[in-house]
């Protein structure tokens, strides 16, 4: 965006909005006179940092809000101090102050302009837009891992069933769920599953539903994600530093490609499920070493295999091929011999010795497709559509446009009737 | 008679129903008590920022006067 760009107000469109009856200066601070310099002296270029600024009107959500983990970011000290010790709280918060703070996310770096972690300008001339645009807020920020796994940029594999059916974040992530209305979250995972699966795909999960693997594996043995995402990105080894200079960076050691189920170390009413995917988190004993010696004692308390909701969802992925892709296949499970030694106590609580067997009188059968016809895409996971089409995904997903969809939403040809179901007795020891 | 009786219980009815309603108000008020940051203002006072929005909104004068902001390099390895 240019310079010129980023603080453009359109005066057709704003003076539509309710906002440009107020004064400039109110919120902005400065002099409204014609000398640049005197105008912008004392200039509050954010002013939605103070929480007063919307919540003189818009109370109850900016009250929310301030308590929200896109305010506080409060999964990181959540991950952080439980692997340290409160004598080394003040070292890290002023790690933090350097290399996390920048993504705190007020109401203005959705609604107005593009948040200032990522450089600012604002979205539409200065318009308020309620429901902010994909690209250019939320996917801007979550950007190395949800959006590459969502809109299918990583190398091989499809994009998410959701977005190819033309989804936006806020068709799941509601607005209550963003704002953090009724929700005080220590983290991500903290507290009822927002969005859920269910909540769309009712009627579809679980036994009662009719579908041979769902009416099998019920709703507490593995969550959706467990058969229905693909190889998400993996992080190991993040270090953060400053330059001679004083500029923050961080160096992330690795990244992967990878899947692989392990226990739920979470598991709770809420989240019920014994199997889940874990996405390795950039972390090491070492990670904020710049900052002082031995900032992370406790390293072990959490594992370095986060429970993980990858947001790559397929219909058909290699887990749902035969009971033999995740039954007696160890390659799937996150077993001690898929990490370093020194990993191994941080994850003793949620590795596996190995996949569940296959059970009694199982007969070996051959992977086939359920589907009627063959599936058109070429791809291994079977996902149909493979191509993510960026551009005309920037120009939709802030404009609501109705989508025309030619095939199902799973972007297959209709399934069969699904065959009768074998024996389930026994399925992962339980 | 009867409609003497019919008018005192339809009465007696609909202040018991009052009542239950005033309680629950009550109740719940008790129970969540709104947390407010400030106080709407009643007034918008006139709009007189005219200065700023006629230099904001030409954007031929902005193409002149705004000045690209120098990023520094980043010195960040791998995804963020």
């Amino acid at each position: 965006m240019a310079a010129w760009e980023r603080v453009w107000i359109d005066a057709e469109t704003y003076s539509k909005d309710l906002h440009s009856l107020i004064n400039c200066t109110e919120c902005h601070g400065g002099q409204a006179v014609n000398d640049m310099t005197l105008a912008h002296t004392n200039l509050i270029e954010r002013p939605a940092k103070n929480p007063e600024t919307c919540g003189n009107c818009h109370t109850d959500v900016t009250t929310a809000s301030l308590n929200s983990l896109h305010s506080t970011l409060a999964g990181y000290d959540t991950a952080i101090y439980a692997r340290s010790v409160p004598e080394n709280h003040a070292t890290l918060e002023e790690m933090e102050s350097f290399h996390c703070n920048s993504c705190h996310t007020t109401c203005g770096d959705c609604h107005i302009s593009q948040p200032f972690s990522v450089g600012g300008g604002l979205l539409k001339g200065h318009t308020y837009v309620q429901t902010p645009p994909m690209s250019q807020t939320c996917t801007a920020c979550h950007g190395s891992r949800v959006k590459n796994e969502y809109f299918g940029l990583n190398e091989g594999y499809p994009g998410d069933v959701h977005f190819r059916n033309r989804m936006s974040c806020s068709s799941c992530h509601t607005a209550d769920e963003i704002h953090g209305v009724g929700i005080t979250a220590e983290h991500r995972y903290d507290g009822a599953q927002e969005p859920n699966c269910i909540t769309c795909h009712e009627g579809q999960v679980g036994v009662g539903s009719g579908i041979e693997q769902h009416e099998i594996h019920g709703t507490e043995i593995l969550s959706c994600q467990s058969c229905h995402s693909i190889a998400y990105t993996n992080c190991t080894n993040c270090h953060v530093a400053k330059t001679d200079d004083g500029i923050p960076f961080f160096s992330v050691e690795s990244h992967s490609m990878g899947f692989y189920l392990a226990r739920n170390d979470l598991r709770s009413a809420e989240r019920p499920y014994r199997f889940v995917p874990v996405r390795h988190v950039p972390i090491d004993p070492n990670s904020f070493s710049f900052y002082g010696d031995n900032l992370l004692p406790n390293f072990d308390n959490r594992p370095t295999w986060m429970y993980a909701t990858p947001h790559n969802i397929q219909r058909r992925t290699p887990q749902t091929e035969s009971c033999e892709s995740c039954h007696g296949n160890d390659a799937l499970f996150l077993t001690a011999d898929k990490m370093p030694a020194w990993e191994v106590p941080a994850n003793i609580n949620i590795i596996v010795d190995g996949a569940p067997p296959l059970p009694a009188g199982y007969i070996r059968q051959t992977a086939v497709p359920t589907d009627a016809t063959p599936d058109t895409s070429t791809d291994f996971w079977g996902g149909g559509d493979v191509t993510p089409k960026p551009t005309e995904a920037e120009n939709f997903w802030g404009e609501e446009v109705t989508p025309t969809p030619t095939t199902d939403f799973w972007g297959d040809p209709p399934p069969q009737v699904t065959p009768e179901p074998t024996q389930p007795a026994d399925f992962w020891g339980g | 008679m009867k409609i003497r009786h019919s008018i005192f219980f339809f009465v007696i009815g609909i202040a018991l129903i009052g009542a239950g309603i005033m309680t629950q108000m009550v109740g719940i008020a008790r129970a969540n008590p709104p947390e407010k940051i400030a106080q709407p203002n009643q007034v918008v006072p006139p709009f007189t920022d005219t200065a700023c929005l006629e230099c904001h909104t030409n954007r031929e004068q902005l193409q002149v006067l705004a000045v690209e902001e120098v990023v520094a390099e980043s010195h960040n390895e791998g995804p963020g």
